[in-house]
């Protein structure tokens, strides 16, 4: 009697996908050259137009109208050489990705193979042995041989939509080389602009204006795999800030971005052209590289992967220069506890590399003490930070009220690009530390910021806000952290008195107030106030801080350590509980241990 | 009649700055002439390949408008200089005081 036992077929090689991602990052350098070189035409076609009525008459007319035709055009060749070399950045930022999942394609065929040649030796055996085969064994081996085929079906479609992601690549360069080749199209507005991608930005949800961060999520959720990558290449800018998407597109899109701006500003350094806002754009490109490149080797304290982190905002000219940044560390779009923290006066891109350490610390210790959830923790300067102490805007409140209206949107942003699920929704924390806990304040106290807990630090005062039961969180989700020899924390109100406007409102770590305030005081600190670096340790290494920070990130702000609030009397100077208790040691357990030994 | 008024210096800045614009053009033509398509998929390449022509066509058009820039400003001045000097010459020569002609 014979029976039949199903086994699947060898799977064939799969090809690696030609091309090279290092030698396309070369073509796509010397095109972003190439866009440097028109850009300045431009430049300098409009400069030299204006003689300050130095030069006029008839001969200046017509050279001017010439040099204006000139500059107009090199300007939209400059624009159009420029999204071509995108398109190759975004190649080969995507063939990268793509070899990446052909060798786990490969490791997956290599281990079927070895299986299906396994169980074939095995029939052989089961067949050549003295019992012959059993029913137990032809039981065993029919069950070996349906796994198996199932497994190499799976291989076979993963494999073929990868190949179909392959081919997409490939045809989407193609055409955007073909969409900027023709002088009509280079001089277009959309020249080197695929069809693939204007037929995708017509439809309705697209970024823009009209749309909502969940129309633009919708929207994406629409699209097809090409389609994606045809918009993402395209319109960097576009989808690099388009609140809705997931921020791992956002990512794709800004390091598109990151990447053509290093090169072509780079190219323009080295011809001695830089006017003095691309001096400072380069600079914060530069400190944005250098930031992305310490996070990603950054390693999760309890399972030792590396975390990896998300470019979701990057606009290194907006503010004159002073740019706007957000780096996470850990996945936006997965994390279970996600942080946005937003940092205060003398703020700017330039320091986007030593806020990302700092949420290395947050992530740290968020995940040290936690319950095991997934963290992200992101640094988030989308608001134009007052310059310093200097800065007649410190003293008001004006540049923490819009900063608080774009935190709100840049929340809901966060929100929609994770869907109306509410298993996918996250625990999310805004912190806000010194100014930035004023532009905090507003986002809660004024524009409903969809957060589920508030922690403000080393705050000169709540804003628009007298108590915490006025910030949308409600009064129970509000943590401060003042450490009572930090300066800039004691200039907001804590009593009726008030101290003459000196502050941004009331401070929020006062019985007034009633926020839960939690311990922040350094175990160095000394005996005068304003001394050391009171202000700016909030989330160092093994501080009382960030303990209890990292346990309000984690979800479990009733755990934190409570400090007493400040308190104003009527007849004496303000007083701090705080002032005289003895700081936790650093790695105490329970109070300031956040990382494990080194 | 135009009103007419020109500051000479200014339009040999400018001049200069046409110039160096030119020698970057010049540069242009050379980088994308020497731009390598082979890290492209070979399905890429011969797009690629004519992108790149065409486009170091059109640095070539844009280094021969630079050049008809600095060129243009260039005669402006020499004639400008060259009249200048000539109507000086003229106004040297005019007698403008009354009585015989020394």
């Amino acid at each position: 009697m014979s029976a039949v036992i199903e086994v699947p077929s060898e799977v064939p090689a799969i090809e690696r996908p030609e091309g090279n991602p290092a030698a396309a990052d070369s073509l796509a350098e010397a095109l972003y050259t190439t866009a440097a070189r028109y850009e300045e035409f431009g430049d300098n076609a409009a400069s030299l137009q204006n003689f300050d009525g130095s030069w006029r008459g008839a001969a200046y007319a017509a050279y001017k109208e010439a040099a204006a035709k000139a500059s107009g055009e090199h300007s939209s060749m400059a624009a159009t050489v420029k999204r071509v070399a995108h398109a190759v950045t975004s190649y080969a930022d995507t063939l990268r990705d793509l070899r990446r999942t052909h060798e786990q394609l490969s490791d997956r065929r290599t281990n079927l193979n070895a299986r299906t040649a396994s169980l074939l030796e095995d029939i052989r055996a089961a067949n050549a042995s003295a019992e012959g085969m059993t029913p137990e064994v032809l039981a065993d081996l029919r069950n070996r041989g349906r796994h198996l085929i199932r497994l190499v079906d799976d291989l076979v479609t993963d494999r073929d939509a990868w190949a179909s992601q392959v081919q997409a690549a490939e045809d989407l360069l193609r055409r955007s080389f073909e969409a900027g080749t023709d002088l009509g199209d280079a001089l277009s507005e959309l020249g080197g602009v695929s069809d693939t991608a204007r037929d995708a930005m017509a439809k309705p949800g697209a970024p823009g204006p009209s749309s909502s961060p969940e129309q633009v999520h919708d929207w994406w959720e629409g699209l097809t795999d090409a389609e994606r990558e045809a918009v993402t290449s395209a319109y960097p800018e576009l989808i690099g800030s388009a609140d809705g998407l997931p921020a791992s597109a956002r990512d794709d899109a800004n390091r598109v971005l990151l990447d053509g701006d290093l090169a072509r500003l780079g190219a323009k350094e080295d011809d001695g052209t830089l006017s003095s806002l691309e001096r400072k754009t380069l600079d914060n490109a530069r400190a944005t590289e250098s930031a992305l490149k310490n996070s990603e080797e950054y390693r999760d304290p309890l399972t030792g992967n590396l975390t990896g982190s998300q470019l979701w905002l990057y606009d290194p000219s907006a503010f004159d220069g002073d740019g706007r940044v957000a780096v996470a560390v850990g996945d936006l779009d997965t994390a279970d506890d996600v942080a946005v923290f937003t940092p205060g006066i003398t703020t700017d891109m330039s320091k986007v590399a030593s806020y990302t350490g700092q949420m290395n610390n947050l992530y740290e210790s968020t995940r040290y003490n936690g319950d095991g959830s997934s963290v992200a923790a992101m640094f988030w300067l989308g608001y134009d930070a007052p310059d310093g102490v200097t800065d007649t805007a410190t003293m008001t409140e004006g540049r923490a009220e819009d900063g608080g209206r774009r935190l709100a949107d840049a929340i809901d942003g966060l929100r929609a690009s994770r869907g109306d699920d509410p298993a996918d929704r996250a625990h999310l924390t805004a912190v806000g530390h010194s100014y930035g806990s004023t532009t905090t304040s507003y986002a809660t106290g004024k524009f409903d910021l969809d957060a589920d807990d508030v922690v403000l630090v080393g705050s000169p005062g709540a804003g628009p806000s007298d108590h915490a039961s006025d910030f949308s969180v409600g009064r129970d989700h509000v943590y401060v952290g003042r450490d009572s020899r930090d300066i800039v924390a004691v200039l907001g109100d804590e009593g009726w008195v008030g101290k003459g406007g000196l502050g941004l409102g009331t401070d929020p770590s006062s019985r007034d107030f009633d926020a839960t305030r939690f311990e922040a005081e350094r175990p160095d600190r000394g005996d005068i106030r304003g001394a050391g670096d009171a202000h700016s340790s909030y989330l160092a290494h093994d501080s009382e801080s960030l303990y209890n920070i990292g346990l309000i990130v984690d979800g479990h702000g009733d755990q934190v350590n409570e400090a007493e609030q400040s308190y104003d009397p009527w007849y004496d100077a303000p007083r701090d509980p705080e002032w005289d208790r003895d700081p936790a040691s650093p790695r105490t357990p329970g109070r300031s241990e956040t990382r494990p030994e080194e | 009649m135009s009103d007419f008024q020109v500051q000479p210096i200014l339009l040999r800045n400018a001049v200069t700055r046409w110039e160096e614009q030119e020698t970057l053009m010049t540069q242009a033509v050379s980088e994308l002439g020497s731009a390598s398509t082979d890290g492209l998929a070979p399905s890429i390449r011969a797009a690629a390949g004519s992108f790149l022509a065409a486009w170091r066509g059109y640095a070539g058009e844009s280094k021969a408008i630079a050049e008809g820039f600095t060129q243009a400003l260039n005669d402006s001045l020499e004639d400008i200089t060259s009249t200048d000097r000539s109507q000086a010459d003229t106004y040297g020569q005019l007698d403008g005081r009354l009585g015989p002609a020394t």
